[in-house]
C-alpha cells in the first residue's frame, strides 16, 4: 500500500490497529503462482494470520491447521475438509475423534510421534475409516519422527490398515535467509524418500514442506528479489529425485507484507537527551521476528499534516508502547523528521504473526481493531476493540 | 542520472555525490544550494519544480533527486 | 463581553447537536458574527468565498479533462492569475487605492477625489488564507473542496476571522470536518488560553498603549529618554495586545475542539531579525516565506539572476545575493500588508534589509567570530544576539506607530536629543497620563509575562503542567488571572478593541 494510499485513508481508521491490505495479498499470491504454476500446491499455514482465512481461500489450495481453534476458525470460514491438513503437535483424541465423525475421511491428518499415529489408527478404528496421514520428519526439535521411528512406521505400515500414509511433512525453521539449507533438508528429504522406496517398496504420493522463505523486516536488512529466490527453489525440486506431487506450507512468506500496524503519537518528550515518542500501541500488540529490544528498525511510514520542510531534519527517536514497563520499546533510534502529537506511525510487514503473537493481556489493556482495506470497499472494520481486563479479572 | 551529478558537483564540490544518502540531513546542501540546484534541474530537465517537491526525502541523494526529476517529467 | 457571550452560546449549541452538524453550526455562527460587523461587508466574505471555490474547482476539472501538458499547465497557470487577480485586487483596491491616488495627486500635482471605502473586517487574512489554499490547488498538494459550504468555514471561520492565525487548508479543513466530542479539559484549557490572553491586553497592553498613544500623538512635544520609554511600552502593547489576542482566538478555537495555528513564539528572546519574524506573526512569516519567498527564488528570472551575480561576484556571494534580494521583496510585501502608507514600506525594507544584510555577510561573520575568538554557541553571545536584536525591533516600532514617514525619522531624531537616564527618576514619565501605580502594575505584569515566556522557551506546556499540579494550585491560579482582569486591567476610555482587527 503506497504512503499517499494510507494518507488518504488516514481519518478512516482508529488507533492501534492493524490494517490488512487484500490487495497486496492478491498480488502476491499471483506473484507466487507465477512462479510455481499449478503443479504445486500451496497450502496456507494459518497461523501466521488467522483473520485472513476466509479472504485468502480462493487463492491458495489448502489450509495448514495446528490447533482446535484453528480448526474452529475453517469451519466458520467455511473452508471444506478436503483442503485441509490437519497437524499440531498435541492432538487430542475427543477432538480427533469428532472431526472424523463429522467430516468422515476426507482431509489430511499429520502425525509427529508414534502415538500419534496410534491415536489417529484408533480413531479411524473406532469410527470405520480410512484416513490419509502424512508423517511429520523431525528437523531436529521436539516436532516429528526422526528418520528411524519414521523407517520402522514405514516398515510396519501394513499394522495401521486404516491409515494412508501418503507422504511426508517437513518443516525446519522460518526465515531462511539462503537457500543452502533449504538444498541439504531437500537432499536429506529426498534421500529418505528414495530409501523408502528401495527397502520397503513405499511410494511417497506427497511431499508437504515448509520452505520458510525469508521476509526481511528490517531497513538495513538485503532487498529480496522474491520471484529469483522462488524460481532457484523450483529449480531444487525440479532437481530432485523424487516425482512425486509437491505441496508448500506457506504463512509468513505470504501474509507478512500485506499487514501494517498503525499507532498514533501520544506525547513526544527529551529526557537527558534522549528523544521518546510515546504511542497508543505497544509491544503488547506488535512483535517482529528477530527484533531484540527495539534495537532494529522495521520498515515503517511516518504520517504527519505538518508539511515538511527542509529544516525539518532527521533525528533518532526511541518509540516506546503505551504498557507500564521499560521493556515496551517498539524501536530504539527510529529516524524521523519533526514527529508530532497526533502523527501516526505505520509498521509495515506485520502481517504474519505480529497480530497474534504480541502479549495481548499484559496490564488489561484493550485490543487493536483489525481492518481490511481493498480497491472497491475500502476499509472496512473487521474487529473492533474490546477490552482484556474481564478475561483477567472475572468478577 | 549522470546529468544530475554534473548539476550537483559544480553547484557544490568536493562532495561524492554518487554515494553521499543524506544530503540534507548532514547538512551537505544549505539553502541557497537548494535553490540553485531546483533552478539547474529545471532548464536540463524542462520541468517544473513546485515547493510541493521541495522536501527532505527528495533532495537527500542525488538518486532521489533523479527519481523526483523523472517522476515530474512523466506528470 | 458580548463576545464571550456568543462563544459560549455557540459552544453549547455545538456540543449538544448531533457531532455530524457541527461544523454547519460553526459556518453558522462565523457569518452571524461577520454580519454582526454589518451586513453589506458580507458581500466581500462573499466574494472572496465563492470566487476561490470556484477557480480551484476549475483548476481541478482542467488537471482531470485536459490532457496535452503545456495546454493544462497554461489553462491552469490563466485561472489562478485570474482568481489571484480577483481578491488581491479587491483588496488593493479596497486597501490601497487611496494610497495610489494620493501618491498621484502629489506626483502630478492632481486633485483626484479620494474612494470612500470602509474596509471589510479581517480582510487582509481572509483573502491570505483563500488565496494560499487557491496557490495549493494549483501545486497539485491537495484536491479543491467539493463542498462550497465546507469551504466557506474555512474562510470565515470566526476566531480567526479578525486577526488571524492565518492558516491551512490542509491542517484547518479535517478538524473542521471531524466530530468533536465535548472534553471538560479541552474546554478547560481554551478558557486558560483566553484568559491569559485577556490578561496580557487589558493588564498590559491597554495600560502601556496609553503613553504611546500621548508620546506618539503628540510627537513634537517630546525628545529623548521619553521617546525611548514610549517605544519599549510599544513592545510592550504590541505583543500583550497582539499575542494576548493570538491566545484569546486559539483559546476559543480549543474550546470547539479546534487546533489553530501558533503566531508567537516569545519573539523577543529571537537572536536575530531572522529569527525573529519566525516567532512573531509566524503565520504570515510562512505564508510569505511558502507563496512569495520560494515562488520567487525558484522563478526563472531570480535564476538567471542568480547565474549572473555568480559570475560577476563568484559562486559563494554570487548565489546568496538572489536570496538577499527575494528576502527584501518578501519583506516589502509584509510592510505594504500591514498598511498603505510610505512608512510601512520602509518598516518592511527596514526589516528585509537588515536580513538581506545578514545573509549577505554570514561568511564575514564568521571570520570574525574565528579572529576575536567569540565562541558563538556561549550563552553571553547568545545575551547580546538577544538584546542586539530587541534594540533592532523596537528601532522598526518607529516607522509602525508614527503617524507618517517622516514623523518616524523625527522622533528618531528627537530621541537623541536631550537623552539622559535622569527621565526616568525625575518624574516626567508620569505626566504621559499613567500613575506610578500603573508603572507597578506594569513591572508586575511584564515579570509575569518574563517568567510564563521563559518557561515556555524550555518547551515546557504551562496547561499540561498545571493539570497536574493539585486542584488548589489550579484553581488559585486561575482565581489570580480572573481576579488580576477587574482589579488591573486597564480600562480604556472608548472601547479599546483589539489593534490588529482592523485589517
Amino acid at each position: 500500500m503506497r504512503e499517499e494510499l494510507l494518507h488518504a485513508i488516514a481519518d478512516d481508521f482508529e488507533t492501534p490497529s492493524y490494517i490488512f491490505d487484500l490487495e497486496s495479498l492478491q498480488e502476491r499470491m499471483e506473484m507466487i503462482y507465477r512462479v510455481f504454476g499449478t503443479d504445486i500446491s500451496i497450502y496456507y499455514a494459518m497461523k501466521a494470520n488467522p483473520f485472513l482465512t476466509k479472504v485468502i481461500s480462493p487463492v491458495v489450495d489448502g489450509f495448514e491447521v495446528c490447533s482446535p481453534g484453528e480448526f474452529r476458525i475453517c469451519e466458520r470460514a467455511g473452508i471444506p475438509m478436503e483442503r485441509i491438513v490437519l497437524s499440531g503437535v498435541n492432538k487430542e483424541r475427543e477432538d480427533i475423534e469428532r472431526i472424523l465423525e463429522t467430516y468422515g475421511g476426507q482431509g489430511v491428518y499429520t502425525a509427529e510421534s508414534l502415538s500419534q499415529i496410534a491415536l489417529l489408527q484408533a480413531a479411524a478404528k473406532k469410527l470405520q475409516l480410512v484416513i490419509k496421514v502424512l508423517i511429520r520428519i523431525s528437523s531436529g526439535n521436539q516436532f516429528g519422527c526422526d528418520s528411524e521411528a519414521v523407517s520402522s512406521v514405514i516398515h510396519s505400515r501394513n499394522e495401521y490398515p486404516n491409515l494412508i500414509f501418503t507422504g511426508f511433512q517437513y518443516y525446519s525453521g522460518t526465515q531462511k535467509k539462503h537457500l543452502e539449507k533449504v538444498r541439504d533438508e531437500l537432499h536429506f528429504l529426498d534421500e529418505l524418500i528414495q530409501r523408502f522406496y528401495t527397502e520397503d517398496g513405499f511410494v511417497t504420493h506427497e511431499l508437504e514442506y515448509g520452505p520458510g522463505f525469508f521476509v526481511p523486516y528490517f531497513e538495513k536488512e538485503q532487498r529480496v528479489n522474491d520471484e529469483a529466490v522462488m524460481n532457484e527453489f523450483l529449480q531444487l525440486i525440479r532437481g530432485l529425485h523424487y516425482r512425486g506431487h509437491v505441496t508448500l506450507e506457506m504463512g509468513r512468506y505470504i501474509a507478512a507484507g500485506c499487514g501494517f500496524y498503525a499507532v498514533k503519537i501520544v506525547d513526544a518528550k527529551e529526557n537527558n537527551g534522549q528523544k521518546y515518542l510515546i504511542v497508543d500501541g505497544g509491544i503488547n500488540h506488535l512483535n517482529y521476528y528477530g527484533q531484540t529490544l527495539g534495537m532494529r528498525i522495521p520498515h515503517f511510514l511516518h504520517l504527519s499534516e505538518k508539511r515538511l520542510e527542509m529544516e525539518d531534519r532527521l533525528a533518532p527517536w526511541t518509540v516506546c508502547g503505551s504498557l507500564c514497563t521499560t521493556g515496551d520499546v517498539l524501536v530504539k533510534n527510529m529516524p524521523l523528521r519533526n514527529p508530532q502529537v497526533n502523527d501516526i506511525l505505520i509498521f509495515e510487514n506485520t502481517g504474519a504473526y505480529s497480530s497474534t503473537e504480541s502479549m495481548y493481556l499484559f496490564l488489561s489493556r484493550d485490543m487493536p481493531r483489525i481492518y481490511f482495506y481493498d480497491k472497491d470497499n475500502g476499509l472496512k472494520l473487521m474487529r473492533d476493540t474490546f477490552r482484556t481486563d474481564e478475561l483477567n479479572f472475572q468478577g | 542520472m549522470d546529468k544530475i551529478l554534473d548539476i550537483l558537483e559544480e553547484i557544490k564540490s568536493g562532495v561524492d555525490f554518487k554515494n553521499e544518502k543524506g544530503l540534507i540531513d548532514n547538512d551537505i546542501l544549505d539553502s541557497f544550494d537548494i535553490l540553485s540546484i531546483v533552478g539547474e534541474l529545471e532548464d536540463a530537465f524542462d520541468i517544473e519544480i513546485t515547493p510541493v517537491d521541495i522536501v527532505p526525502s527528495n533532495f537527500n541523494s542525488a538518486e532521489s533527486l533523479w527519481a523526483m526529476v523523472q517522476r515530474l517529467m512523466e506528470a | 463581553m458580548e463576545f464571550l457571550l456568543f462563544v459560549l452560546a455557540a459552544a453549547f449549541v455545538y456540543y449538544i447537536i448531533p457531532a455530524r452538524y457541527q461544523w454547519m453550526i460553526l459556518l453558522a455562527f462565523s457569518y452571524i458574527f461577520y454580519a454582526a460587523a454589518g451586513i453589506k461587508l458580507l458581500f466581500f466574505l462573499l466574494f472572496t468565498t465563492l470566487t476561490t471555490y470556484g477557480t480551484a474547482r476549475w483548476i481541478d476539472s482542467v488537471n482531470i479533462s485536459v490532457t496535452d501538458k503545456k495546454e493544462k499547465k497554461s489553462s491552469k497557470r490563466r485561472i489562478l492569475i485570474l482568481g489571484l487577480l480577483l481578491n488581491f485586487g479587491m483588496l488593493g483596491l479596497l486597501k490601497y487605492s487611496n494610497f495610489a491616488i494620493s501618491n498621484f495627486n502629489s506626483l502630478f500635482q492632481k486633485n483626484f477625489a479620494l474612494l470612500n471605502f470602509a474596509l471589510p473586517l479581517g480582510i487582509s487574512f481572509y483573502t491570505f488564507q483563500s488565496m494560499g489554499y487557491l496557490i495549493d490547488v494549483y501545486w497539485g498538494r491537495f484536491r479543491a473542496e467539493r463542498n462550497p459550504f465546507r469551504f466557506a468555514l474555512f474562510v470565515s471561520f470566526f476566531p480567526q476571522l479578525l486577526q488571524g492565525p492565518i492558516g491551512r487548508f490542509d491542517r484547518l479543513a479535517h478538524q473542521f470536518f471531524e466530530e468533536h466530542s465535548f472534553d471538560l479539559t479541552r474546554v478547560e484549557h481554551g478558557l486558560q488560553r483566553m484568559m491569559w490572553g485577556y490578561f496580557q491586553k487589558l493588564v498590559l497592553a491597554d495600560r502601556a498603549g496609553v503613553i504611546v498613544k500621548e508620546v506618539f500623538g503628540n510627537y513634537s512635544d517630546y525628545h529623548g529618554m521619553t521617546v525611548a520609554a514610549a517605544v519599549l511600552m510599544y513592545s510592550i502593547q504590541l505583543y500583550g495586545d497582539f499575542s494576548g489576542g493570538m491566545d484569546v482566538v486559539l483559546g476559543v478555537a480549543e474550546i470547539f475542539g479546534i487546533t489553530l495555528d501558533e503566531n508567537f513564539r516569545q519573539p523577543y528572546f529571537s537572536i536575530s531579525i531572522t529569527d525573529f519574524w519566525h516567532r512573531w506573526h509566524i503565520t504570515l512569516g510562512t505564508w510569505m516565506k511558502d507563496y512569495i519567498f520560494y515562488p520567487i527564488s525558484l522563478s526563472h528570472w531570480m535564476n538567471r539572476f542568480g547565474k549572473y551575480t555568480k559570475k560577476i561576484f563568484g559562486k559563494q556571494t554570487g548565489r546568496v545575493i538572489p536570496v538577499a534580494l527575494a528576502n527584501i521583496i518578501v519583506f516589502l510585501v509584509v510592510g505594504i500588508w500591514h498598511g498603505a502608507a510610505w512608512k510601512y514600506l520602509m518598516y518592511g525594507f527596514y526589516n528585509g534589509a537588515l536580513i538581506a544584510l545578514a545573509n549577505l555577510l554570514a561568511p564575514v561573520n564568521r571570520r570574525a567570530f574565528e579572529v576575536f575568538h567569540i565562541d558563538d554557541k556561549s550563552r553571553a553571545w547568545h545575551l547580546v544576539r538577544i538584546l542586539r536584536t530587541f534594540l533592532l525591533v523596537n528601532i522598526s516600532w518607529y516607522f509602525d506607530i508614527a503617524v507618517s514617514l517622516g514623523a518616524s525619522f523625527a522622533m528618531m531624531r528627537a530621541t537623541f536629543q536631550g537623552f539622559t537616564f535622569r527621565t526616568l527618576t525625575d518624574g516626567s514619565l508620569l505626566n504621559l497620563g499613567l500613575a506610578a501605580r500603573d508603572f507597578v502594575i506594569l513591572a508586575f505584569g511584564c515579570a509575569v509575562l518574563f517568567a510564563v515566556s521563559v518557561i515556555r522557551e524550555k518547551g515546557v506546556d504551562i496547561r499540561e503542567a498545571l493539570d497536574r499540579k493539585p486542584a488548589a494550585v489550579r484553581w488559585c491560579a486561575y482565581l489570580a488571572l480572573i481576579l488580576s482582569l477587574p482589579v488591573f486591567g486597564y480600562i480604556m476610555v472608548g472601547g479599546g478593541g483589539f489593534i490588529y482587527a482592523q485589517f
